[in-house]
């Protein structure tokens, strides 16, 4: 024990130092939310302004009181691009000839838009292209098949969703294509944005369906598509898959398909998958049976109260309702079967 | 002899306060860093997502919210109203009435036209008892279990295991989401499949106008305990959860708000109901299921889905909360520890568990060891006042530019306190926290530590004022 901790003076001097360095970035850190402060401020303030002028402009123009050069003799050139946001919010909302007339007043500022589809940030890219996408996508088609194939996943589905929206024969490859980058997104997600192609794209994703070199996930997801556009010329296709996948995702999807659109010559596949060892798969081929089958199917579906999976309970007791078994439901419901609970929770809803 | 062990003593607790001091602030300073980066990513990203369009596509994945309440007749009613006007376009509410023992059941009851109606459960995870399921004739997606008591995980549980959509949302009854925020915070799990769970925002309501369940004018609450909380928060969620999420490293997401892939949940047993952290417990427990089974998972925090909560205005009840969530803390770090420095569980086994180990869980026994080992440096004369001063005024300074940059995050981002005579208050209150609240706080987590220790389980009840009460008078 000497008398002092060791503590040296050069300690000091270093805690002092990094002291003082702190206190300085927590100075420039609060001076700097200050002035985004006054910034922000200063900026809603002159958008306000901007937009209170413009908008009674663009009405005048709508309602054809006033020439479209009105309003571009009023909008200074710094301002092109928050016009073009603006602008962006009625196209968004209007239809026909009002839309067109929106789309005509923002054509003269998208080249100043798209300039920023070579910034480095994506996320600037991206709002390029939505702003683009809502505007303008015939225009700049080439940007947007380019874009697919942009380095940054946010900035490809960008273009994606556009061109999807905007359905041309020309983009359904490179839109299939693409799907491969996206394998990670929901499948209802990438269904959803398919479907904005409307049924003039069904040959081209029943060709992808059948193409068994594609992942299983990306089938999944066309074949949703295919339901939702109510596709009866996937039906046979479907059919074939069923025969001879093994993906559940890919399964599920594709029976949810035959249940849209299927025929009777399709139920010895469906039958099939009645004893598949994932519940999801066996509760789809009960909902498609319920929904295509036969009165043959009914013992089918009435066993499979009995399965061990919550879900196809579920899936099972639906399905019976559907093809008229409410006598059944209702013993059932008054039984202790372990059912009894999903078939009076049914003949409840629909008395209800 | 005594003095040379004494000496030895102090060396060392000197030593490993600074190493704490240390090591704490350069995590704090990281985390700080990558969020700045990532919200102002975010942030930029957020420009080009159009909500209304997303909502609007029919890609939504339909979601249950389950929210468990225990006698909360203050607030219920206007909470239940407040999630049925969520702009989502497919989802169920599932109240949980968890044994009240106040009018929580009847005010649903009679406010919802609730009646009778049997429910057929998707899955079977263990819960106390459930006395009646009812249906709203006013609103269809609305739900109301009535239980036993089991407490809050046994609750949520109830409503896990009558939940049919892919995608469960547990919020508490006294939280007020805001209308988009279910279709902010679903989100992740559209643009990646492997997403098991995603948190939002925590903001507090105290001293804001909330106007028939909708949050009208952010304004600081009139309590400094309050004021100090709503630092702290801003603090934890823009510096910390934003941080650790951008490593891929989130071990909390909050009760009040969160997110999460219905089979993963109940593939994992469902939320632990002997503990009172039961919601980190679950991540924790999240982030151990898939890695020990090799499914590939991503755990998000995003920060702009918001859900407004009220926070505690009382010292005693705040000492209540803070002693339950470091009980929390030490039940799920003991109990899954098997984790820690583990290679196989990734960045949360190799940093954020260690984190939350070292410095979160113990860190503050260190803290108020160091002020007593400081105390007694200084009395002794065995370190120059100046050193300790310097020191003092370098943790002060240091906490001062963390608070300070969160706001700065705050404001770059979401600007939420649009009052600039709150923002500077805000900072204002940067400085003051350093001064007695900091301390209060970590003698509260020693308390919390100890009440571990000895088993406790007890909850702690906050009384509500109920969101009708928190506008601030003009």
């Amino acid at each position: 024990m000497d008398g002092a901790l060791p503590f040296s003076d050069r300690g000091l001097q270093v805690v002092a130092l990094v002291t003082f360095l702190l206190l300085g970035c927590a100075v420039a850190f609060t001076l700097t939310a200050g002035w985004l402060r006054a910034a922000n401020i200063r900026n809603e303030r002159r958008w306000a302004r901007l937009e209170k002028l413009w908008e009674p402009v663009i009405m005048a123009v709508l309602t054809g009181e006033t020439a479209e050069s009105e309003l571009r003799a009023r909008v200074h050139r710094r301002d092109h691009m928050r016009l073009a946001a603006f602008l962006l919010r009625y196209a968004r909302q209007l239809k026909g000839a009002e839309r067109d007339t929106v789309l005509r007043l923002a054509a003269p500022y998208l080249d100043d838009i798209a300039v920023d589809l070579r910034r480095r940030s994506p996320e600037i890219r991206a709002r390029a292209l939505q702003t683009l996408g809502e505007l303008s996508v015939a225009e700049y088609s080439q940007e947007f098949l380019c874009a697919l194939d942009d380095r940054s996943h946010l900035v490809a589905m960008t273009a994606a969703q556009a061109l999807a929206r905007h359905y041309d024969p020309a983009y359904a490859d490179r839109l299939i294509q693409v799907l491969n980058r996206f394998q990670h997104w929901s499948i209802g997600y990438l269904a959803a944005m398919l479907a904005n192609m409307g049924p003039e794209s069904a040959p081209v994703l029943r060709a992808a369906l059948a193409d068994s070199t594609r992942p299983p996930q990306v089938r999944a997801v066309i074949a949703r598509t295919l339901t939702s556009l109510k596709d009866v010329g996937a039906a046979d296709l479907a059919c074939e898959i069923l025969k001879s996948e093994q993906d559940v995702d890919l399964l599920v999807a594709v029976l949810g398909l035959i249940e849209k659109v299927g025929r009777r010559d399709h139920l010895p596949a469906v039958r099939e998958l009645l004893h598949s060892p994932d519940h999801a798969v066996r509760a789809s081929a009960v909902s498609t049976l319920a929904r295509i089958g036969t009165t043959a199917d009914t013992a089918a579906i009435r066993s499979a109260l009995d399965d061990q999976s919550n879900w196809v309970v579920l899936h099972a007791v639906r399905g019976l309702n559907d093809i008229g078994e409410a006598d059944f439901l209702a013993n059932i419901a008054g039984s202790d079967h372990p059912g009894a609970l999903a078939a009076r929770e049914l003949l409840w809803s629909t008395q209800a | 002899m005594m003095g040379e062990v004494g000496w030895f003593l102090l060396i060392t607790i000197n030593a490993l306060v600074l190493l704490y001091f240390v090591v704490l602030n350069s995590t704090y300073l990281i985390t700080s860093v990558t969020a700045f980066r990532s919200l102002r990513s975010y942030a930029r990203r957020l420009k080009t997502v159009d909500i209304g369009e997303l909502i609007r596509s029919g890609a939504a994945l339909p979601v249950t919210l389950v929210a468990p309440a225990y006698n909360e007749e203050a607030t219920c009613v206007e909470a239940t109203r407040a999630l049925l006007t969520l702009e989502y376009p497919d989802y169920e509410v599932v109240i949980v009435n968890d044994g009240s023992t106040d009018a929580t059941l009847a005010r649903l009851i009679e406010a919802f036209e609730l009646e009778q109606a049997p429910r057929f459960p998707s899955a079977s995870v263990p819960t106390a008892p459930i006395r009646a399921t009812y249906r709203s004739a006013r609103y269809r997606n609305l739900w109301v279990v009535d239980k036993e008591n089991g407490k809050k995980a046994d609750a949520i549980n109830a409503g896990l295991n009558l939940t049919r959509t892919p995608l469960f949302c547990v919020i508490d009854s006294d939280s007020l989401l805001e209308p988009q925020a279910l279709m902010r915070v679903s989100r992740p799990f559209l643009e990646d499949a492997r997403t098991i769970a995603a948190g939002g925002i925590i903001r507090i309501v105290n001293g804001t106008t909330v106007n028939r369940g909708r949050v009208r004018d952010v304004r600081l609450p009139t309590s400094l305990l309050a004021r100090f909380q709503i630092l702290e928060y801003l603090r934890s969620f823009h510096s910390g959860r934003l941080g650790w999420a951008e490593m891929n490293a989130t071990m909390i997401i909050s009760g009040a708000f969160g997110l999460f892939r219905r089979w993963v949940v109940v593939e994992a047993g469902g939320f632990r109901t002997n503990t009172v952290g039961e919601d980190m417990e679950l991540v924790v427990r999240l982030h151990r299921h898939c890695h020990d089974n090799g499914i590939p998972y991503r755990i998000v925090y995003i920060p702009d889905p918001v859900a407004w909560t009220e926070c505690p205005e009382t010292v005693r009840t705040l000492a209540r909360q803070r002693d339950r969530w470091q009980r929390g803390l030490v039940e799920t770090l003991t109990r899954h520890r098997t984790m820690l420095l583990r290679p196989r569980y990734g960045t949360v086994g190799m940093l954020s568990y260690p984190y939350f180990f070292f410095l979160e869980m113990i860190g503050p026994v260190i803290e108020m060891s160091g002020y007593l080992a400081f105390a007694i440096t200084l009395a002794l004369g065995l370190a120059s006042g100046n050193f300790v001063l310097a020191f003092l005024a370098l943790a002060i300074v240091f906490g001062v530019a963390l608070s300070v940059a969160a706001l700065g995050l705050e404001e770059l981002s979401f600007r939420r306190y649009k009052h600039t005579g709150d923002l500077v208050q805000l900072f204002w209150l940067a400085i003051a926290e350093n001064f007695g609240y900091r301390q209060l706080n970590s003698w509260w987590r020693i308390r919390g530590m100890w009440s571990a220790l000895r088993g406790k389980t007890a909850w702690g009840e906050q009384k509500r004022k109920g969101f009708d009460r928190q506008a601030s008078t003009p």
